[in-house]
């Protein structure tokens, strides 16, 4: 019987005083949803970045410059001048080159990111061709008019290799299907260079920056530039000689960032810093509230409920039983307030996915944190009270009643 | 006095103080005493003399500040608070002038609410109580908040959480302190009835109306607590 009696003495104690009961609920409730909330940006940043160092590629960094819009002077722009020079100058390695467009204007659903793309693409990203090929140099040389589509954009837009899409009243032919599971995290420029989300379609870079067969100039703007060493080795070598070669007076530009696995670790623990600093700060005073306010409704049931105690022990609980009761009703408390708060953040978080300017992750964690911080909350929070329940001498506490 | 019957409780040279700023307070001095089994023992005595203290010792809710004390035969010094938590559990039935009952559970939960630490289930335990309420004839109300009953109602409900495991020593203090007179006369019968089935009941009352109920009378006074003839009480 005495399970069930200590869950019926729970509830029926936590009944008997419902506005605490639900203050502290609430306090905590709210708490614990900010925790899961926090957790979630946390996880989805650690995710993103994850993602982004895997995307990058192995043995890849990248150059990618500012909006045309944040720079100074127009001449500074990075240009496939500039790709084609590092192309030539670095042996060992691998370059190549991409221009984000318009994809509104060009025709494609919503969500979907056109990209400009030279035919070394495949070797530099770790994107994979499934179906059909990659662009040749005769494809760029020749502007011709043919497009590699996302698997996902393929089943979003019924595409297909030998299909044609159109673009700016231009007709381009699907010549390859490529396998791009690179999530829709990203929140800026720079990552989206990296993880420009799953629904691409690529074409000739020459093609579009007049969408027309004139030649294209090679001071055409390009937003980044991607370079793979050929060994394993360490990259430091070959991105100083990249440097070096990036200083050269015609070659200049302004506004460039190096994106590298290390430079996205670093953004990540800056990101994760402030994160921590704003939201752990609220979330903390919350708990501490509602941890308070639940000390201050137990302490007060353990003054009002003085009789109840001497009964108790006069009907044979322990010291041990009354404190174990105060903290199971502390406990009651937490853990039904972190389940409210927790589900209902998951809920939240869940139906506002789409519109969250932040990366998200719901994993296990998420539940787990929060559960084990309300069983703490709960323990340390009660047992001050429970202590002072527990003490209480039932000869004095009959005296009470 | 001899005795024929077990003495189900035994105090010898029990005295009990508490600290106070000036010093240590003696309520109860060298105490000793006999109750046997089976009697009705009133303690009466003014307010603030050792009363309730007695009673408290009794119960083994509080311990002596020196002497022994016998409960059924056992040293209840040498037992822990595990050992007189089990004596307290399945032995001893306590019924408080306030009642003492749970105001927001119905009548039967309280009377069930004696079994609460005991390792009995749950449908015995409410058959037992049930059977405690037809006694005090309050089967009509089990249902109902206790706090909706009246004083005599309240105060049989407690007697019942008190009987429902049927004790061997059963202390009373002040039962009819709130009650009217109707009301503690129907308590008091209840209590005589128990008596008559056996059970040894301890009662603390500064009434003297209540002796004619009871077999034996103890008067508290500076400490001490004599023994006096259910005649000859004045307080």
């Amino acid at each position: 019987m005495s399970r069930m009696a200590l869950i019926h003495d729970i509830v029926e104690s936590t009944r008997a005083q419902p506005a605490r009961a639900g203050l502290s609920f609430a306090s905590l409730s709210i708490g614990m949803a900010a925790l899961v909330s926090l957790m979630a940006i946390l996880g989805g940043v650690r995710q993103k970045t994850r993602l982004m160092i895997g995307e990058l590629g192995v043995n890849v960094f990248g150059l990618v410059q500012q909006p045309a819009s944040q720079l100074r002077a127009a001449h500074t722009l990075l240009s496939r001048r500039h790709a084609d020079y590092l192309a030539a100058n670095l042996p060992n390695a691998v370059v190549t080159g991409f221009r984000l467009e318009d994809s509104k204007s060009a025709g494609l659903p919503d969500g979907a990111v056109l990209i400009a793309c030279d035919e070394t693409l495949f070797k530099v990203r770790p994107w994979k061709i499934v179906q059909g090929r990659p662009f040749d140099a005769a494809d760029i040389r020749d502007q011709t008019r043919c497009a590699i589509v996302s698997t996902a954009l393929s089943q979003a837009m019924n595409l297909s290799v030998g299909h044609d899409i159109s673009l700016h009243n231009m007709t381009f032919r699907v010549v390859g299907l490529a396998e791009i599971d690179a999530g829709s995290l990203e929140t800026g420029d720079t990552q989206r260079m990296i993880t420009p989300g799953n629904l691409l379609l690529l074409v000739p870079w020459s093609v579009p920056a007049s969408w027309s067969t004139e030649p294209i100039p090679a001071t055409t703007r390009i937003d980044s530039i991607f370079i793979k060493g050929s060994t394993p080795a360490p990259l430091d070598a070959l991105m100083h000689r990249t440097e070096t070669l990036m200083l050269q007076p015609d070659y200049a530009v302004e506004g460039l960032s190096w994106v590298t696995p290390q430079s996205l670790v670093h953004h990540l623990m800056q990101y994760q810093r402030r994160i921590m600093l704003a939201g752990g700060s609220i979330i903390l005073l919350c708990l501490i509230l509602g941890g308070l306010t639940l000390t201050s409704l137990l302490l007060t049931g353990v003054q009002t409920r003085v009789p109840e105690i001497g009964l108790r022990r006069a009907l044979g609980a322990s010291p041990a039983d009354i404190g174990t009761l105060f903290m199971c009703e502390a406990l009651l408390i937490t853990l039904s307030a972190t389940l409210v708060g927790t589900g209902g953040a998951w809920i939240l978080l869940k139906l506002t996915l789409a519109w969250l300017p932040l990366p998200v992750q719901l994993g296990p964690a998420v539940i787990i944190i929060p559960l084990l911080s309300g069983i703490i909350l709960g323990v340390v929070f009660s047992y001050w009270p429970a202590r002072a329940a527990a003490r209480i001498s039932p000869s004095e506490a009959l005296r009470n009643e | 006095m001899t005795n024929s019957r077990p003495v189900i409780l035994k105090m010898e040279n029990v005295s009990k103080s508490f600290p106070t700023p000036r010093g240590p307070a003696l309520v109860l001095n060298s105490l000793n005493l006999s109750i046997f089994q089976g009697e009705f023992v009133a303690i009466m005595g003014p307010s603030g003399s050792g009363k309730t203290t007695f009673l408290n010792l009794a119960a083994l809710l509080d311990r002596p500040t020196s002497g022994t004390i016998d409960f059924a035969g056992q040293d209840v010094s040498l037992l822990g608070e595990s050992g007189m938590n089990m004596i307290r559990k399945h032995r001893i039935g306590m019924v408080f002038q306030r009642f003492c009952l749970l105001s927001h559970r119905t009548v039967l939960e309280n009377v069930v609410f004696r079994f609460r630490y005991l390792d009995v289930p749950r449908s015995r335990a409410m058959s037992l109580a049930r059977e405690a309420l037809k006694e005090m004839s309050l089967t009509p109300h089990a249902d109902q908040p206790a706090r909706l009953l009246s004083g005599g109602e309240m105060q049989r409900t407690a007697i019942a959480r008190a009987v429902a495991v049927p004790p061997d020593l059963l202390l009373v203090d002040e039962p009819t302190g709130n009650l009217d007179r109707d009301s503690a006369h129907g308590v008091m019968e209840c209590f005589q009835n128990l008596n008559r089935r056996g059970i040894t009941i301890l009662l603390a009352t500064h009434n003297p109306a209540l002796l004619k109920y009871c077999n034996r009378c103890l008067t508290c006074r500076d400490g001490t607590v004599v023994e006096t003839p259910l005649t000859g009480v004045s307080l």
